[in-house]
């Protein structure tokens, strides 16, 4: 295994398994019960669209 | 009857209109972007940048970024007379008139880019005119008081500089230069929100929706956790992409460690006792990962 494929394995095992529970309804007292249907949905969605789009770019590099 | 002032009084005058002025640009906040700037400049170049584009481009940044740091003392003046710990600064307790703090705000950033135009490239001046935008637009007049993500795609602002930097050097942005904005952007949620766990009674007296205020505390330690190990996962893609080598992958992996130990323990924590420790860790992991990057491109 090369230094980048490791890199890349070990980042995708860190950072993945970490964001999914962000994408869960949030949790709390005053917490918006649509969250999916408002702006706050599209914000919750970005990180997790960024984060998949510079593994997928830094694997093809 | 008029009180004369004291000629010592009259000599610290200009010094002290000149210290609220710089104040108005906040530069402790200005000093790490430009270390990530810096770093950024380093790594495109592999090596050491020719110094004078290294001088103008660390000037024309922290031009872009004071006059966006001006223009949200302007704007934030009504938010900032009712939280503790921005009472003293200088728009909301009089000592700078709004409309002054705009107009300087205003010039820096014009200065900025024409600093940056003449000294690097049209598109280093376009980037910084869009972080100073993305922190005046999107962050300061509308998602720091409308959501409580606003720290999450607002802080996309305080990412800019490493583009600004890379472009400098290159002429371009591309993937290298991405994945270091990624850096600052996966970072700036859990360094902030340690901060605002410190502060939550400042945010919800001026109605700022920031996650502990919105959410709870419990809610938000968590998140700052997982936002801290995403933020490792993604220091270690420069290394994927071939950008960077072993020294890199080693200093980022020891820091990460650091900094996701403490986040962990403010989660475990009943209180908010380790915030401050997460917090402070968190202005120091920026500056060394990026110094770690410098390192590992000489």
């Amino acid at each position: 295994m090369t230094l980048r494929t490791f890199a890349l394995v070990l980042a995708a095992v860190l950072a993945i398994p970490a964001m999914l529970p962000l994408l869960r309804a949030p949790r709390g007292e005053g917490a918006p019960r649509t969250v999916w249907l408002s702006l706050d949905g599209l914000w919750t969605v970005v990180p997790v669209v960024f984060l998949i789009a510079l593994i997928a770019f830094a694997a093809a590099a | 009857m008029t009180t004369r002032a004291a000629p010592t009084e009259i000599a610290a005058r200009p010094l002290a209109v000149l210290g609220d002025y710089v104040r108005l640009t906040k530069p402790r906040i200005i000093s790490l972007l430009l270390v990530t700037t810096a770093g950024a400049m380093f790594a495109a170049e592999q090596g050491v940048p020719d110094g004078w584009l290294l001088l103008w481009t660390m000037i024309g940044g922290y031009l872009a970024a004071g006059g966006a740091n001006a223009i949200n003392h302007y704007v934030d003046r009504d938010i900032d007379g009712r939280m503790r710990r921005t009472t003293e600064r200088p728009v909301v307790s009089g000592r700078v008139a709004p409309g002054r703090a705009l107009a300087f705000g205003v010039a820096l950033g014009a200065l900025s880019a024409l600093v940056l135009t003449l000294a690097a490239n049209v598109l280093t001046a376009g980037l910084a005119l869009l972080g100073l935008a993305l922190y005046v637009g999107l962050y300061t007049l509308w998602l720091k008081r409308t959501s409580v993500h606003n720290i999450v795609i607002g802080g996309s602002a305080g990412a800019v500089p490493p583009l600004v930097g890379w472009a400098a050097v290159t002429g371009d942005v591309g993937l290298s230069a991405w994945l270091l904005f990624a850096i600052v952007f996966y970072w700036t949620p859990p360094h902030f929100w340690a901060l605002a766990l410190i502060l939550e009674r400042d945010y919800a007296a001026a109605g700022v929706p920031m996650l502990p205020v919105v959410r709870g505390v419990t809610e938000t330690k968590r998140q700052i956790l997982l936002w801290t190990i995403v933020m490792v996962g993604v220091s270690i893609l420069p290394v994927a992409s071939g950008m960077a080598g072993v020294t890199y992958l080693v200093g980022a992996l020891v820091l990460g460690a650091v900094f996701i130990v403490l986040a962990a323990l403010l989660a475990r924590d009943p209180g908010i006792g380790w915030s401050r420790a997460t917090f402070h860790y968190s202005l120091l992991y920026l500056a060394l990962i990026f110094v770690a990057l410098v390192v590992d491109a000489a």
